[in-house]
């Protein structure tokens, strides 16, 4: 129960939505090193699952990413 | 979390790339990772996600329609994400089909490709008699990973070439570590070749190693020289996450936690939170 809540106090608070455009994400979400091959922007992801007739594999981040790859 | 958990698993990636598309995004317009397209995709399926206030989003596998076929715990185990992975790719087969280039390939590409699929027995047939160290050295990697480690020995020990030395010493390092043997452990790693492909997996084992033992310490030292001295990785990644758990304070009701802003995360990693270091547990 208690852990339930520190779970829920660290909970996103999303953001609203701006006017001003998302950042390109290609080279950002490269900077992980796990070694998957991961695919950005969305639209290029999308292109190749429908092309290669495979499921996209989705990660949302709700903690917060940063400069130094943090999430 | 995930990126030092289940993705820093060697199957669970080699699965993923070979059979799924992976994409990642920051649902907050001002993340560094933020993308519009991808965040109005996944709203769409999972209007949850698009509120003031989400939990931990999931893992979302999800067809280029948009429909969300399966889904994982973002503090899934290893385990728990390859069972999703692999129940997804049963349920959805015109999603898991060979590509054209996966038909035309030589027994020991084949076998990678099996491995990848985890398709431990089909890779083995794939091998069939191949007499390569390369085929030796996949023979052994596979008993490895099946716990075979008596078979393992035997089928590394025809690996003649020496470019593999390295991965061998490794691979048999792992008859420790699954046996608790953290002495013969430490002693197997303590001269591994620094330039080696898997120098920062037998540095990482070190750590566990001394860990084991009681060193917490000295386990430190390690994992944060490690981290120090090379270029990120998935064992970087676990040894970060191991830093980070190592030097928790442990009890009931307590969570772990990197905010980022802190110095427990010698990577200034977000979220290290909900589930202990499989590990770092007493085995």
């Amino acid at each position: 129960m208690r852990i339930a809540a520190l779970l829920f106090l660290f909970a996103f608070h999303a953001q609203a939505e701006e006017a001003a455009p998302a950042p390109k994400s290609e080279p950002r979400l490269l900077m992980d090193k796990t070694g998957l091959h991961w695919v950005a922007p969305f639209d290029q992801a999308l292109k190749v699952a429908k092309e290669s007739r495979r499921l996209l594999l989705v990660k949302p981040i709700a903690f917060g990413t940063g400069k130094s790859g943090c999430w | 979390m995930l990126r030092a958990g289940p993705l820093s698993d060697e199957r669970v990636c080699r699965l993923i790339n070979r059979r799924f598309v992976p994409f990642a995004f920051d649902l907050s317009s001002r993340g560094f990772l933020a993308d519009r397209a991808g965040r109005d995709f996944v709203v769409k399926a999972r209007p949850d996600y698009g509120g003031g206030s989400v939990a931990t989003p999931e893992v979302l596998l999800m067809t280029p329609e948009g429909k969300v076929v399966a889904k994982a715990s973002n503090y899934a185990s290893t385990e728990q994400l390859l069972a999703v992975l692999r129940r997804a790719l049963k349920q959805n087969a015109k999603f898991a089909q060979a590509a054209a280039v996966e038909k035309k390939l030589t027994a020991e590409d084949r076998a990678e490709y099996l491995i990848d699929l985890l398709d431990d027995a089909g890779a083995l047939k794939a091998l069939g008699k191949t007499d390569s160290a390369r085929a030796h050295y996949l023979r052994g990697r596979i008993a490895r990973w099946k716990g075979d480690f008596d078979a393992m020995d035997a089928h590394t020990a025809k690996v003649k070439d020496k470019s593999l030395w390295d991965d061998i010493l490794m691979e048999r390092a792992y008859r420790h570590w699954s046996g608790k043997a953290y002495k013969k452990l430490e002693q197997a790693l303590a001269s591994f070749p620094k330039d080696s492909n898997r120098a920062t997996e037998a540095a990482y084992h070190h750590g566990l190693a001394l860990f084991h033992q009681d060193r917490k310490k000295a386990a430190l030292k390690v994992w944060k020289a490690l981290i120090a001295a090379h270029q990120q990785d998935r064992w970087i990644y676990r040894a970060d996450w191991a830093v980070c758990a190592s030097q928790q304070k442990r009890g009931r009701g307590v969570v772990m936690m990197s905010s980022g802003q802190n110095s427990n995360s010698a990577l200034g990693r977000i979220g290290y939170m909900g589930r202990p270091h499989p590990d770092l547990r007493r085995r």
